[in-house]
């Protein structure tokens, strides 16, 4: 059976995550003409692929996977390797996150195939399609064309649009049940540890430190800032939790909170796409950084090309 | 036990690129600087922690690159490393290829486990793990930000997105890539550095491996949102951001 694009969905708090919204979006990019099927591996027995059939009309596949509790990078290799063996496909589109990549690029060299991950976008010309992907610290974006059969492709959460069409006729649901037993890593449990701080949920305004605010005495300023407003927060990107300047409950971005204020000021932030995955619902986003080439700028509304301490300096005097 | 760590020297991203387009490439600045990849420093770091909980332990850093990523090694030695392994290839090299050159070159040595930083700042594609214990077929995980050795085991917490953890045990030998943060990166010792910069370094020099797609060219990113840059001095900046806030009715002042 010929099957042009193979989504991965995956559950996240006993949702679909909205990333495979965006897949599928991707997918229609991809090959507006066919219709892609979704896969969907999965250790519990919550089932989301009902779910995912009715809300997107397209055929899902069940992926049972016994013989692990919890999941585990072994056994879904194994299975989706069952799976993909069984396939024809163009690609097989995935997240890009912590546990896709345990398994995924290395099932991708498996079956002879490319694997590109962190997609941000695609372009086309002529008869190729080439995938965009961040390089040096997100200031450039190359153009990555598979040269292999297929291509599996990590798409990162976030870059394409999340709006499930609706779809009048249901998908069908298959079932598959793969039975393997783990031989090197066994699971030992997972956990919530990382609650973002209160205010920082309830913000309209959030004052957002990086890297650029270049040392720890220059929080303060940040501080000072987030006071200004009515519902006022700190936060900042991950370099400031791994120094140990804020706690990690602060921390913006794919490993910590996302938020989505008003106003979202980036103080000295570069502009990962970890980072960026976490702000850039806000509905303004107001950009501080002294390196004209930060990819910040290119997701905000207002840019400000200072130093960010010297900047908020000035701005806190303007506002007294 | 034997530890390997995989580290990258890389462009500074400080400096002031340019994008030449005619070959979609960045030139080379006049007075290029290079640096360790930070989330590599993570991985040695690390490596220097369980030597220290298991003295006999023997750390050896591999790097793929031209002739001057040996200033990695030499860093690696300096902050405490044992032995540096130099691949040497003069282009540029994803991911796929580096795990290739480093699977294929080592794969003869023995190490119990292999430590990599979370992806490499200039690629920034997070591959090289994977596509690394699969060509080793040894087991992998992501993300790690707590590992603990027991006998031939190592227990380990790795982060995943939006706050939550979770737990593993893995055999050994495995490959494991570590999160940022999961320690406080020292700084070479200078007598360590002195000593390292006479350092033999086991060398390779394989041919430039085929990849499996086809890097066309750089861009400049897109504009996602119409960013408006305000003009004038700072204090005008600050008086025009005051303004626009003011309008969006949420200072409290």
């Amino acid at each position: 059976m010929t099957q042009k694009t193979i989504i991965l969905a995956e559950e996240i708090n006993q949702e679909i995550n909205p990333v495979t919204f965006e897949l599928i979006d991707l997918a229609g990019k991809l090959a507006p003409s066919e219709d892609p099927e979704i896969v969907y591996p999965t250790h519990t027995d919550t089932d989301r692929a009902k779910q995912l059939a009715e809300k997107t009309g397209l055929r899902v596949t069940r992926l049972k996977i016994q013989g692990s509790r919890g999941y585990n990078p072994e056994t879904y290799k194994q299975a989706m390797q069952t799976y993909l063996e069984q396939k024809r496909f163009t690609y097989l589109l995935a997240a890009n996150n912590t546990r896709n990549r345990d398994y995924i690029p290395a099932l991708a060299h498996r079956l002879g195939n490319s694997c590109i991950s962190q997609i941000s976008g695609i372009k086309q010309s002529e008869n190729k399609i080439c995938f965009l992907s961040p390089m040096f610290a997100g200031k450039y974006e190359a153009l990555l064309e598979p040269e292999t059969g297929s291509a599996f492709l990590l798409a990162q959460p976030g870059s394409f649009q999340a709006n499930p069409p609706l779809f009048e006729t249901v998908g069908e649901v298959v079932e598959q049940t793969y039975a393997g037993k783990p031989k090197f890593i066994h699971s030992q449990g997972m956990e919530h540890d990382q609650e973002e701080s209160e205010d920082l949920k309830k913000a309209q305004v959030v004052v957002s430190a990086g890297r650029g605010i270049n040392e720890q005495d220059n929080l303060e300023l940040i501080k000072r800032t987030a006071t200004l407003f009515n519902k006022g927060s700190m936060a900042c990107s991950r370099p400031i939790c791994d120094m140990g300047w804020l706690d990690y409950k602060y921390q913006v971005g794919e490993t910590g909170a996302t938020v989505t204020p008003e106003v979202y000021m980036a103080c000295g932030i570069s502009g990962s796409m970890q980072h960026i995955s976490g702000m850039s619902r806000s509905q303004l986003i107001v950009a501080v950084n002294k390196d004209p080439g930060a990819s910040i700028f290119n997701h905000a509304d207002i840019c400000i090309q200072e130093d960010a301490a010297s900047f908020l300096e000035t701005f806190l005097e303007v506002c007294s | 036990m034997q530890i390997l760590v995989c580290i990258k020297q890389i462009p500074d991203m400080e400096m002031e690129f340019n994008l030449d387009r005619d070959s979609g490439w960045l030139d080379t600045p006049s007075n290029p600087e290079y640096k360790m990849n930070a989330f590599d420093e993570y991985a040695v770091e690390e490596a220097l922690r369980i030597k220290q909980e298991f003295p006999d332990t023997e750390i050896c850093v591999v790097t793929v690159g031209p002739q001057r990523s040996r200033e990695v090694l030499q860093r690696a030695l300096g902050m405490g490393a044992d032995q540096g392994i130099h691949i040497q290839q003069e282009n540029h090299t994803s991911s796929s290829q580096a795990a290739e050159l480093i699977g294929g070159n080592l794969q003869d040595k023995y190490f119990d486990l292999i430590l990599t930083g979370a992806m490499s700042e200039d690629n920034m594609q997070g591959l090289l793990p994977p596509l690394l214990a699969e060509r080793l077929q040894l087991p992998v995980l992501n993300g790690v930000v707590q590992l603990e050795i027991q006998a031939d085991t190592v227990r380990i917490k790795r982060e995943l997105e939006g706050g939550y953890s979770e737990k593993f045990q893995v055999s050994l030998p495995a490959v494991l890539s570590l999160q940022s943060g999961i320690n406080t990166p020292r700084y070479p010792a200078l007598s360590k550095l002195l000593k390292a910069k006479q350092a033999e370094f086991e060398t390779f020099n394989p041919e430039e491996p085929k990849t499996g797609e086809k890097l066309h060219c750089l861009q400049k990113p897109r504009q996602i949102r119409k960013g408006l840059w305000l003009e004038g001095d700072i204090s005008s900046k600050a008086e025009q951001l005051f303004k626009i806030l003011k309008q969006k009715n949420v200072l409290s002042l």
